[in-house]
Formats: C-alpha cells, structure tokens, sequence
C-alpha cells in the first residue's frame, strides 16, 4: 500500500514537472557511472557497480536545473552472484559556481539479483527482487561545453549505501 | 585540461568495468545438510531402552571418585549439551555453566555433545561410528571409547583419591550395587549386564540421539526456499568465499583434522596447551554455535564478532606466542574475510542452530544422588 501510494506521488510530480518543463530548451546528458558499495546487506554480496545513465534535463532556472533520469547498473566480480539494476528518478541540480554544482535525485529502483551455490549434492539459484527508493546526494562540475562529472552518495532503502562517480556528455 | 581529465575518469571506468574476477567460487569445500538418520556400530544397535539408561548414567553423580559431577555437570541441555564456560571446571565444582565455581580447572572448553554421532563424517556423507574422532586433540575414536575417558581424567570426574587404574571397577561396583541399575543393564545387554563396555555403550547410546540436523540451513538445502533470509544467504556465499570452507566443510561444518591456528592461550591456564602436542587441535562443527559460547578450545572467545576479528589477524601471524608464525596451518593463509563480509557470514553460522532437541532436565536418577551433582 505505501508502495503504491510512492508510486502515485511520483507519477504526480512527473506531470507536474513534465508540464513545466516545455518553457525551456531541453538537454539529454549520456554517461557513465560506477558505485563502490560501503555500507548495508547488499554490500557483503557486491563491492563495485558500473552501468549508464541517460538524463533529460529541463525548466533550467538561474541557480536550478530539473532532471529526470535513468539508468542500468550492473556488479562487477564475481559471476555466481550477478545484481542487475534499474531507476527512475526526479533530479535537482543547484548551481554554486559556473563549474561547480550539487546534485540531488529520489526515485524508485528495481534489483534482481541471481546468486548461485554449490552444495554437497546440488546447485542452488537464488533470486532476489527488491523495489525500493532510492537517493543520491553529491557535487557536480563541468568541464567543458558538453562533459560533466560527479561524486555521489547513493542511498538504496536501508540495504545499501554507496559513492559513486559518474561522467555525463551532453547532446 | 578539461577533455585531458575526462578522458582519465573515463578510462578509469573502463579498466573497472573491465577489471577481471577477483574471487572464483571454490567448488572443492562444500558442506550440505545432515542426514535424518545416524549410523551405529554393528555391536551396540540402538535401542530406546538402551538410550533412556544411557541419559540416567549420563545424569548420575555416581560416575565420578567423589559423587559430585556428572556428565550432564558440563553438558547441560540448556546449554546445548555445553557450557557457557571458557573452561571448564571439573572435580569439587558447584554450580552450573557460567554459576561454576571452585573445583579443579581442567584445561578446555566443553564441547556439545549434539550431533557429535556424526563426527567424522566426509564430504560425501559417510561416516563410520566406530572411528568417529572425538575431543579437541582427536584422541579417541567412536562415542563408546570417548564417554568412559572423563571418568578415568582426575581433573574432569576422578579426582585424586581413587587411582585411574581402580576408577572404573569402582563405579562399576558401585552400579552393581543399585537395583534399578542392575536391572536396565541386564534388560539391555542381557547376561553380561553391568561392564565397562556397556557402561560405554549405554552412555554412548543417549549421546548418539542427541542430534539437532533441522536448522534453517538444512531446511532450505532439503527444498524450503524461504527458510534463509537474504542477508543469511549472503552470508553462505561469503563463507566460502573468504576460505572458511577450506576446513568448515561437510554436513558438519568440520574436516574433523588437527589445525595449528595459534589461538591465544587461555591466562586461566599455568601452562600452555599444546594440544596433540604440537598445539594442533581439531576444527569443531559449526552447528548450534548460538547455545554453545565461548568458542575455541580454551573458550577464549566469547563472541563469533571475536572469532571472526582472531581468523582475520590470524592470517598475518601467529597470534600465540609459543608457535612460530612457521608452523601455522597453511589454510590460514587463504583467509581473507573483509569486515563487509562478517555480519552475513554471522547470520549464516546462527543459521546452522537447531533448538528442536532432548531438553529434559532429569530430577531423580536411580543413585538417589543429585542428579547432575553439584550443580543446582
């Protein structure tokens, strides 16, 4: 029930931004980005995770810029314990120097997991599906015209904390 | 400058996404569930009979020089047929698990007589009874030799007034004279009723159907998914991983062979153990870890946070200063547990716990003593 109720919300803002955002010029940032896991369960299963993140940034301000994003990551190590994950998140950017930026995002995200053990007399796959909210804190700074990096800190449910880096290119 | 810098995080992507394994699962250690059902020696079928005089004798003061401890004084049930006792104190004691006092130190910790039926068995599942390794040195074989030896030691249930040669005939005199005893033995073993082998055999009996094999970990291995958590199936697959495995492997979670670990001594102790003698003692099984604290031979470790923190260091040197760093078991090279890993590993080895297991406390045994000696 507080699931679908977070979903709803979200939905809500979605419109609301997506409405708003037709004033402006819009932006698609590509990029890549890897996550060291420091804290929580998820973390005595996956050290690292590297995916892609496409971002539609729009409703550019003075001082903020609204994004919605999305991206696929996956663990990197050891293959009989593979995570494949998804999110969808709001993002807001809040300009503090011409180069220097902070970036904040909420979203839902979705995990499979498929982990394999050998016992004595059989093989066992376990999977596991998490939904859950997720929220990323960090510092951004541009580069140059159209490249773009950051530091984060990534936050999944209780289950995981991570820092990330990511490297975004404009179009 | 700025296109120098984002090719380098670029390529630092890249080599990361790139980055081979850095651990394979090891396939040779495993473990898997016990089986429901536990093996005998050809000569001491079991039988319920045999069993119930087993746990009496196994309750009965009437084993020891001095009338004041019995098996079950440092085997309690509500200690998992342990104690919560870095050591464990034998003749002369009072009390009960960590309430025990006075009394003559003996050098070790008390393991759980739980499951101890299927000590030994290999990888495969197999196991023979009568050569099944007992006590921390491995110094007796099958559980009939094992339960006469705390009898004959003068620090665990002889004492010193009765010589290690005349202990036994003395019990067994001792048994002869109590009716109720005269009769379970002759209704067990027949004509030749009360002897050292049967006074073996019977003990070793009720301590062979002492078994906890339904753990959660067990239940999921024999199909119920659900039985383990995440974090507690995390922690399975960690527990190969950082090499525990290596000698926690098998249904019981033991290799059953001698490690030299270089565990700390014990300060309680006026000498070092030295174990088979080259401070060499055997792994022990994992299962119902929960109930049986303080962990290692001399109970040095009252938590399995402690344990994992003394595998960790111990990897690096030796962590007893009577062994060389040399002569450390060469598995504990291949350990590497990363403090992420601990937690789920934790949950994983609280998993292997059965609480579905003979509790009973007996009041009355048939030497009109106080059952379990000392102890209340």
């Amino acid at each position: 029930m507080e699931l679908r109720k977070l979903i709803l919300l979200f939905t809500c803002l979605l419109f609301y931004i997506s409405v708003n955002g037709q004033r402006n010029t819009p932006e698609i940032k590509l990029g890549l980005e890897s996550q060291f896991l420091v804290l929580g369960e998820f973390n005595s299963s996956y050290n690292f995770i590297g995916g892609a993140r496409i971002s539609y940034y729009f409703s550019e301000k003075k001082f903020t810029h609204l994004n919605i994003s999305s991206g696929v990551s996956t663990n990197l190590g050891p293959m009989h314990a593979r995570m494949w994950t998804t999110d969808l998140s709001l993002g807001y950017d809040f300009n503090i120097t011409e180069h220097l930026y902070i970036i904040s995002k909420v979203g839902l995200q979705y995990i499979n997991e498929n982990q394999v053990h050998f016992t004595l007399d059989q093989r066992l796959d376990w999977l596991n599906n998490s939904l859950g909210i997720t929220g990323k804190l960090g510092i951004g700074a541009r580069l140059g015209r159209r490249i773009n990096t950051q530091v984060f800190f990534n936050q999944f449910n209780t289950v995981y904390s991570s820092i990330g880096l990511a490297c975004n290119f404009s179009f | 400058m700025n296109q120098s810098i984002a090719i380098i995080i670029f390529s630092i992507l890249c080599f990361c996404a790139c980055a081979p394994n850095p651990i394979e699962l090891e396939t040779e250690n495993l473990f898997g569930s016990l089986p429901k059902e536990v093996n005998h020696p050809i000569d001491n079928s079991p039988t319920m009979e045999k069993a119930l005089l087993g746990k009496k004798l196994f309750w009965d003061p009437i084993l020891s020089g001095s009338k004041d401890i019995a098996c079950v004084s440092c085997h309690h049930p509500n200690d998992g047929y342990a104690e919560q006792l870095d050591l464990s104190i034998g003749v002369g004691g009072v009390g009960l698990s960590e309430n025990r006092m006075n009394g003559v130190q003996v050098k070790r910790n008390a393991p759980t007589i739980l499951n101890t039926a299927y000590n030994g068995i290999s990888s495969e599942g197999e196991f023979n009874p009568s050569e099944a390794p007992m006590f921390w040195d491995n110094r007796s074989s099958s559980l009939e030799t094992q339960a006469l030896q705390p009898i004959l030691s003068a620090e665990e249930m002889r004492g010193s007034e009765i010589s290690e040669l005349d202990i036994i005939d003395t019990i067994l005199l001792r048994l002869q004279n109590i009716p109720e005893y005269v009769s379970m033995f002759h209704k067990v073993f027949g004509e030749s009723g009360i002897s050292e082998e049967n006074l073996g055999k019977a003990i070793a009996s009720f301590e062979r159907s002492l078994t906890a094999n339904d753990s959660k970990f067990d239940q999921y291995i024999n199909g119920d998914a659900s039985a383990l958590s995440s974090l507690e199936i995390r922690g399975m697959i960690n527990f190969t991983e950082v090499g525990c495995a290596n000698c926690h492997s098998g249904p019981m979670f033991s290799d059953f062979e001698l490690h030299v670990l270089t565990v700390p001594e014990n300060d309680k102790l006026l000498e070092a153990d030295r174990g088979d003698g080259n401070f060499a003692f055997r792994t022990p099984s994992l299962r119902n870890l929960v109930q049986t604290a303080p962990y290692m031979h001399n109970g040095i470790f009252e938590t399995l946070e402690e344990v994992m923190e003394f595998y960790d260091d111990a990897d690096d040197e030796s962590q007893n200063s009577n062994v060389p760093s040399q002569n450390r078991d060469e598995k504990l090279e291949q350990l590497n547990i990363p403090d992420d890993k601990v937690a789920s590993i934790i949950a994983f080895l609280k998993a292997l716990d059965d609480d579905n297991f003979d509790k009973e406390i007996i009041n009355e045994v048939p030497s009109k003593l106080p059952a379990g000696g000392a102890i209340n």
